[in-house]
């Protein structure tokens, strides 16, 4: 129980750390630019004639911040977690500090997820605010896949840039590969994507609307899961990737931490 | 210590022009990305593309022979030696191209910055153009490898297997349109990850600037345009007009269609002369710290 408290002290302290030097940041600044790009292309939309919520998922949300937006704020926060310190080589004192590494990698972890996630879910509602009813419509269907699926790649992410020294560079070519091409593949093999289950789950939340991917052959292609599966299929790859990170992190020996 | 005993000699050779050192910029800056086996694993994703096409070719010169019906079926999936083909493939290439440049981006110039490289590169016999043109060369030899060269490759594999060498005395433009685009890709691409990795030199916001530009300028073009349909919004897409300007090469471009190749090239040669700005205001052997 006595060397409890200073652990919980010291996790306390790494996770301000951690989230006060990853939100002091120029990535900071980078998230901010893009949401406010994003921003101008919703109120560019939002000036089409018939604006709709069918239309804004299709032709805004979808494409731009669950395909490219939410992976980036996951890559911002997620591969820079243990990846900056590996690139600003303090990882040495990191892996110093008498807290067990699991421990340390778990708060480092919680500490870039509540970025990630906090990113994701105030871009979704100043996005959705600026689009005007249409949007306010689509906020609550979209905020639980577009959460997991942010706390999903964070995870993933985090876990790559533990593992690879240039664990940025590998988060992007996954995310260009697995989740740009594979996403948009036919077949079952878009399934290793995390985009797919966010797509399913927001396909499934707005099922009255018929959102699906544009065109007849690519809806048909698309073999969605439902919606209860893609939310169980994410927590549970959220846990494994969690715990996998911490085990690897725990059991690595780092050659270039300082 | 006298300077004879730490080494230090004087040089009787006759001395070339600092402009030299570009050249070896370029080598070492190759053998820096060669080293990298993440460089490798892009390059091997990125011939992926370059294979399929290869095969197909090769498929194609065999099904001429046996049947010309077939040979015409594959026409119609553009796999062939036309120019629109050419230009698809590359502007194909030119997508893989930009995560290898994003990777290039922060292992030659941000790891100047961060690691002080820059201050070794400018302490030297040579001037901060030298420096400038000798990354800005390297990061060219890097898109030329991914892009211009498997082209070139692919050209000549078609006009090879084809039964003369009428291909190549048919389609200089090919070959021109080949050299042009890849010329594009290469000074624009170049030039804008250089001053982007100069002022964001740390890799995860240089990632998310480089990508953020090409992929929500587009997407703001096509909203832009969407609302009144004025096609000159396209021009805020550069990755979409750097293919535009490749296709003029090629000679597969609609002219009477807007935005034309001179407009896309004058958003280009503009976006040019601000990242060569922006670069040289920021290539500096002294940083100033407030």
């Amino acid at each position: 129980m006595n060397s409890l408290i200073p652990q919980f002290v010291a996790s306390r302290h790494l996770f301000a750390l951690t989230m006060r030097r990853q939100l002091l940041s120029r990535q900071t600044l980078a998230c901010v630019a893009l949401s406010a790009l994003c921003a101008l292309i919703v109120l560019a939309w939002s000036r089409h004639s018939d604006p709709t919520s069918k239309k804004l998922a299709e032709q805004v949300l979808v494409p731009t911040f669950v395909a490219f937006l939410m992976p980036i704020f996951a890559i911002c926060y997620g591969a820079s977690g243990i990846g900056g310190e590996r690139e600003d080589q303090t990882l040495i004192y990191l892996l110093i500090a008498p807290l067990p590494r699991s421990l340390t990698y778990f708060v480092k972890g919680a500490a870039s997820l509540s970025l990630v996630g906090g990113w994701t879910a105030g871009t979704l509602f100043v996005l959705c605010k600026l689009a005007g009813k249409p949007g306010d419509e689509l906020f609550r269907l979209f905020l639980p896949a577009a959460l997991l699926g942010a706390l999903a790649y964070g995870c993933l992410f985090l876990l790559l840039g533990a593992v690879f020294r240039h664990g940025t560079i590998i988060s992007l070519v996954y995310w260009f590969f697995l989740e740009v091409l594979f996403g948009n593949l036919p077949g079952i093999i878009k399934r290793v994507s995390v985009a797919f289950y966010v797509r399913c789950m927001v396909h499934d939340a707005a099922g009255d609307m018929n959102l699906g991917p544009p065109g007849r052959v690519a809806r048909e292609m698309f073999l969605p899961v439902s919606g209860s599966t893609a939310m169980i299929t994410l927590c549970t790859a959220t846990i494994c990737l969690l715990i996998a990170g911490m085990v690897l992190f725990d059991l690595r020996e780092y050659r270039d931490a300082s | 210590m006298q300077l004879d005993q730490a080494g230090y000699r004087t040089w009787d050779g006759r001395r070339r022009s600092p402009w030299w050192s570009c050249l070896a910029i370029v080598r070492v800056g190759l053998n820096l990305i060669f080293r990298r086996w993440v460089f490798w694993i892009l390059i091997g994703l990125g011939l992926l593309n370059f294979l399929f096409h290869f095969a197909f070719i090769y498929l194609k010169a065999t099904l001429v022979i046996q049947n010309e019906n077939v040979a015409k079926f594959l026409d119609n999936y553009k796999v062939t030696g036309t120019g629109q083909a050419y230009a698809d493939f590359m502007f194909a290439q030119a997508s893989i191209c930009a995560l290898l440049l994003a990777f290039a981006g922060s292992t030659l110039i941000g790891s100047d910055y961060r690691q002080g490289g820059m201050i070794f590169y400018l302490s030297r016999r040579i001037g901060r153009w030298q420096y400038i043109v000798g990354k800005l060369l390297t990061i060219a030899a890097v898109v030329t490898i991914v892009t211009t060269l498997p082209a070139l490759i692919l050209y000549i594999e078609y006009g090879t297997l084809s039964n003369s060498i009428h291909y190549f005395l048919d389609n200089p433009r090919v070959l021109a349109g080949i050299l042009g685009y890849g010329a594009v890709l290469a000074i624009v691409q170049s030039l804008m990850i250089f001053a982007i990795a100069a002022w964001v030199p740390r890799t995860v916001p240089l990632v998310m600037t480089w990508l953020g530009l090409f992929v929500l300028l587009k997407g703001l073009a096509d909203a832009m345009r969407a609302i009144d349909g004025n096609r000159y919004w396209l021009l805020l897409g550069f990755w979409d007009d750097m293919h535009r300007l490749g296709r003029w090469c090629f000679g597969s471009l609609d002219e009477k269609r807007i935005p034309s190749a001179g407009y896309c090239l004058a958003v280009l040669s503009a976006l040019c002369v601000v990242s060569l700005i922006l670069i040289v205001r920021r290539v500096r052997a002294v940083e100033v710290v407030s």
